[in-house]
């Protein structure tokens, strides 16, 4: 396990986790044991692009399509944070 | 054109 997540690794929910949209919060969530994790609208975009095929790169790619901008080190400092919870397993193969 | 979302720093806030 390293503490930068690489731009080639591919990121992926924990098969723990699932997410769900929270209507009294208005806001996706990550549902884990005994946790439940709110996400705002950007960090549910990530999510939501971590499916164990795309890359970091790629989900940082996909994401300057939607955004005016993307800070590449805010996405992976927040995969960094996911990851070090384990609600987000990163492979770099 | 399609317009695009506004950045936000990527957060979240955790909760038997």
């Amino acid at each position: 396990m390293t503490d930068t997540v690489p731009r080639t690794g591919r990121p992926a929910l924990a098969r723990f986790v699932k997410t769900r949209y929270d209507k009294a919060r208005e806001r996706q969530v990550l549902l884990g044991p005994e946790t439940v994790v709110t996400l705002n609208p950007t960090g549910a975009d990530i999510l939501a692009l971590c499916d164990g095929q795309r890359t970091v790169g790629d989900i940082v790619d996909e994401l300057g399509r939607r955004y005016d901008r993307v800070v590449d080190d805010e996405v992976i400092a927040f995969l960094e944070r996911l990851a070090s919870r384990r609600w987000v397993v990163i492979t770099d193969e | 054109m399609e317009s695009l979302s506004i950045w936000e720093t990527p957060e979240f806030e955790e909760f038997a």
